[in-house]
């Protein structure tokens, strides 16, 4: 049985739709309506709140804390000033992808980790010697991811975070409704979007502050199945979706570097030694293998597909995650691992991991679409990511 | 300063390691820790006028053939037949050596087939992964001597190995004071028990290499290692910690010590325990994860505590000086039960003793008409429930003063002085993890290529240049000179 999470005592009521799923060991919403749509417009046009509680974290704390972090991440975090946020990797000795998540840096020596996966033994295994302790924070603390155009505009009606003066990505502690919360500016939307981390105890009082704060706004509670269309709106990879932790497969296949899932630009290779260096050095020497790129496809193929057998195009409204072969020519040159119709973009869109040498930008493939249970391929070319990406995220 | 290898630990295995390198031309640094050579083997003054006779007492599985190798007769070198042992129940009679028809016909197995152990334990253990054609004749020729010794012998090795001491001994004897006592090798140094499943294998290779002891003890040995050292120009150096080593793409160019003195090299041969060498030596975030957590897995829990009493008068047991005495519970289930505290980190309520009276051949241990106790105590945890407080460790002392009592009355009115050495006081005062003598449990998962890992068991480890040449290392602990010399080898071929 899952867990109810620090906010389900507001969400259980809210949640009429009686969609759930468990996530992380705890009761999460697909949609708290039958349908996620109207999440997914308030995430786009105005604002949504969902809880990410589930997310596990953990508090790395000590004199050597950011160094202890560099030495199991790709990326060196001994470069992330206080009060930043940043976006990494960690990989195994063979390069190959663990986990994903953020590093906050808190304090002088606090930081905070997120993680899809239960990644305290992981760490804790790099471990040797030095001033660092590693708390499982998972439970203690709850989190909101506030997103959307509105986001901020909901938070200055609720807190006292110097929200004009928060860059993207970093962080900063507030009081909302009398209650101190950290804040990031940070999201799995792509848009602009804070996410609030709240002591547990206090989750009820936030999430009603968050909420009163929200009518003048449009805030809508969200559940995962919106959540999962703004993220790969913004391109953002999900372990065991398009990509898979590379200390629980067993066929080399299923393991990918940072480099093969795009994430080159968070790995910092020349340094003091950590997990992976040297596979990632020689990898990087000889070439990577595979990409993870965008795929759009061409929108006058489909319609005349469905023509074909009598019918409009007919989309799924929600994003799915079975994979789907692309083919260049008649060579399978990899998999779309996550599409979906983008009511945003008007575009059928994918996340896909191919051969490098068909993961260029511009390159002309098709995907395997399927209409009236025939397997049947559509024109789709490689594109640049992310799909959606509005200049409100970034803006002061 | 640079030189071609530096050997972390003056131990036995690293006097040894480092005479071999030199005996190859190489330059040798010894860098101890301690304020003397010896490691585990080296004598200690515990009370004024009174040495122990280090922390291991039994010589007999230093290898002959280590001896004529290095030359060690040269350098006054000397052995002679281990001295009788004396074996004693709880209470009551007291024996003196093992004999019976049936103990006789098991010597006679064991004769058969230590030529095949000693093949085993004295070379490099088998390459499964990754093997070579030399690799794959040397197990060829490794299964052909166990096919040799005849269809029936090698069914019975191969089946004697994964059985536990108490059931492979009770084939053969009924007596359970001998029992005890014949097992005692077998399990001290381990986390087994006499019904635990491998500790056969221990006890078959215990008595497949024990022979004679060196003349004057591990206090002997390692003067003779010393000097044999000093005559190959080897740098011994004492009162010299090293802190780290430096590696550099992952390759070893040196070792730093306490004070920041750095010295240079391609080689470092470490005797310390593989937890404290790979975890504490070596840089972090240079060693895969995956022998890193091997190595956090190694087991070395330490299960014996080293007990010195000072004596003004020599022990006898059953009326007679008593140079080497076994002293137990009197019974399988005694030792069991022995054992079973440990389990719960408790002491033994019956400790088991192994005993030595050094002082009888080596009087210059104990001042005129004194005498040294030298006492190996089972089963004593590292991790005692409520830690090692005084009282704990009186409880201790307690509890071995009075076993001996049992077998010797009176004894207690001739201690002059006792030092009592816990798990922990091993841990902090030689450095091992977990206190562990052995520096590493001997079980059947962690000896031949699995010691310390399979990844490892070839000496040398994922930092070029960096190689494990003590009791972590095949063929494991006690004073044997097998790690040392083997892992100098090993060193030897990759330089070469």
């Amino acid at each position: 049985m899952p867990l109810p999470s620090p906010f389900h005592l507001r969400i259980e009521k809210l949640c009429t739709s009686f969609r759930w799923k468990d996530w992380a060991g705890y009761h999460a919403v697909s949609s708290f309506d039958h349908s996620h749509e109207r999440e997914y417009v308030a995430f786009r046009q105005a604002a949504g709140v969902i809880d990410v509680s589930p997310l596990y974290k953990y508090e790395v704390r000590g004199r050597d804390a950011g160094r202890f972090l560099s030495q199991v991440m790709a990326r060196d975090i001994t470069r992330l000033g206080v009060g930043r946020v940043t976006y990494c990797c960690w990989c195994d000795d063979e390069g190959k992808v663990v986990d994903d998540g953020t590093v906050t840096r808190w304090g002088e020596e606090h930081y905070r980790v997120t993680a899809a996966e239960p990644s305290l033994r992981w760490f804790e295994q790099g471990m040797q010697g030095q001033d660092v302790t590693i708390e499982d924070s998972s439970q203690r603390i709850a989190a909101l991811a506030l997103q959307g155009p509105r986001s901020r505009a909901v938070l200055a009606d609720c807190s006292d975070a110097p929200l004009d003066r928060l860059e993207f990505f970093r962080a900063t502690t507030a009081r909302l409704d009398g209650v101190e919360v950290g804040i990031t500016r940070t999201g799995y939307t792509g848009d602009l979007g804070y996410e609030i981390w709240i002591d547990a105890h206090d989750a009820l009082a936030v999430w009603d502050a968050v909420i009163d704060a929200g009518r003048a706004h449009g805030l809508e509670p969200a559940g995962l199945d919106a959540l999962d269309m703004t993220r790969i709106e913004a391109g953002f990879l999900m372990l065991d979706v398009d990509y898979y932790s590379a200390p629980r497969e067993v066929l080399e296949s299923r393991k990918s570097t940072p480099f093969e899932l795009g994430l080159g630009w968070t790995v910092h290779l020349e340094r003091d030694p950590f997990v992976g260096q040297a596979a990632l050095v020689a990898e990087q020497r000889r070439g990577v293998a595979w990409n993870l790129v965008g795929l759009e496809a061409d929108w006058q193929e489909l319609e005349a597909l469905y023509e074909r057998y009598g019918m409009p195009v007919s989309l799924p409204a929600a994003a799915s995650r079975d994979a789907l072969p692309i083919y260049r020519g008649s060579e399978q040159v990899g998999r779309a691992t996550s599409h979906m119709w983008s009511p945003l973009l008007k575009k059928q869109i994918a996340l896909a991991s191919l051969r490098a040498e068909a993961a260029v930008a511009g390159t002309d493939l098709a995907i395997e679409h399927t209409v009236e249970f025939e397997r049947c391929r559509v024109a789709v070319k490689v594109v640049k990511m992310p799909f959606f990406d509005p200049l409100r995220k970034r803006q002061p | 300063m640079s030189c071609d290898a530096v050997v972390v630990g003056g131990g036995h295995n690293g006097l040894v390691a480092a005479w071999r390198l030199a005996a190859s031309g190489r330059s040798v640094v010894v860098l101890e820790s301690r304020d003397r050579l010896g490691g585990l083997a080296a004598p200690e003054e515990f009370h004024p006028g009174y040495r122990s006779p280090g922390i291991l007492h039994d010589t007999a599985t230093w290898r002959g053939w280590l001896a004529r190798e290095m030359k060690l007769e040269e350098h006054g070198w000397r052995s002679r037949p281990a001295p009788q042992m004396t074996i004693a129940p709880d209470s009551g009679s007291v024996s003196f050596g093992f004999d019976g028809a049936a103990f006789e016909s098991r010597r006679a197995f064991v004769a058969v087939v230590a030529p095949v152990l000693r093949r085993l334990l004295d070379r490099e253990p088998p390459r499964l992964a990754g093997a070579s054609l030399g690799d794959l004749l040397a197990l060829a020729r490794d299964g052909w001597a166990l096919r040799r010794l005849g269809r029936s012998t090698m069914t019975e090795l191969l089946r004697v190995g994964p059985m536990s001491a108490a059931d492979w001994l009770r084939e053969s004897l009924d007596d359970e004071v001998s029992i005890e006592a014949l097992m005692a090798p077998a399990l001290i140094g381990t986390w087994l028990g006499p019904h635990s499943a491998g500790s056969a294998a221990n006890l078959l290779a215990y008595e497949a290499t024990a022979g004679e002891e060196t003349v004057g003890g591990p206090g002997a040995l390692v003067a003779v290692l010393v000097a044999a050292c000093r005559s190959r120009g080897v740098d011994l150096e004492t009162d010299n910690r090293v802190e780290a080593l430096i590696v550099e793409k992952g390759a070893v160019r040196g070792v730093r010590c306490a004070g920041g003195r750095e010295i240079a090299c391609r080689q470092v041969l470490t005797t310390c325990d593989p937890k404290s060498a790979l975890l504490g030596l070596v840089p972090p975030a240079i060693l895969p994860l995956k022998i890193r957590r091997q190595i956090v897995n190694w087991r070395c829990r330490g299960s014996v505590a080293k007990v010195h009493l000072a004596l003004d008068g020599p022990l006898s047991l059953g009326g007679r000086a008593c140079e080497a005495a076994r002293l137990g519970g009197g019974s399988i289930d005694a030792m069991e039960r022995a054992f079973d505290a440990l389990k719960y980190r408790r002491t033994s309520p019956v400790p088991f003793l192994d005993l030595r009276q050094p002082s009888l051949s080596e009087p210059a241990l104990a001042p005129a008409g004194g005498h040294v106790l030298s006492v190996l105590a089972a089963y004593v945890p590292h991790d005692l429930e409520g830690g090692w407080t005084e009282a704990a460790r009186a409880a201790l002392e307690e509890a071995v003063i009075a076993r001996i009592e049992r077998s010797a009355p009176g004894v207690r009115r001739q201690i002059v002085a006792t030092e009592v050495l816990t798990p922990v006081d091993l841990e902090q005062r030689f450095g091992l993890s977990g206190g562990h003598v052995h520096h590493g449990e001997h079980a059947l998962d962690q000896l031949l290529f699995m010691r310390p890992s399979h990844r490892l068991a070839h000496y040398a480890t994922p930092v070029l240049g960096l190689f494990l040449a003590g009791s972590g290392s095949h063929p494991g602990g006690g004073i044997t000179g097998v790690p040392g010399w083997l892992a100098a080898g090993a060193a030897l071929a990759q330089a070469g």
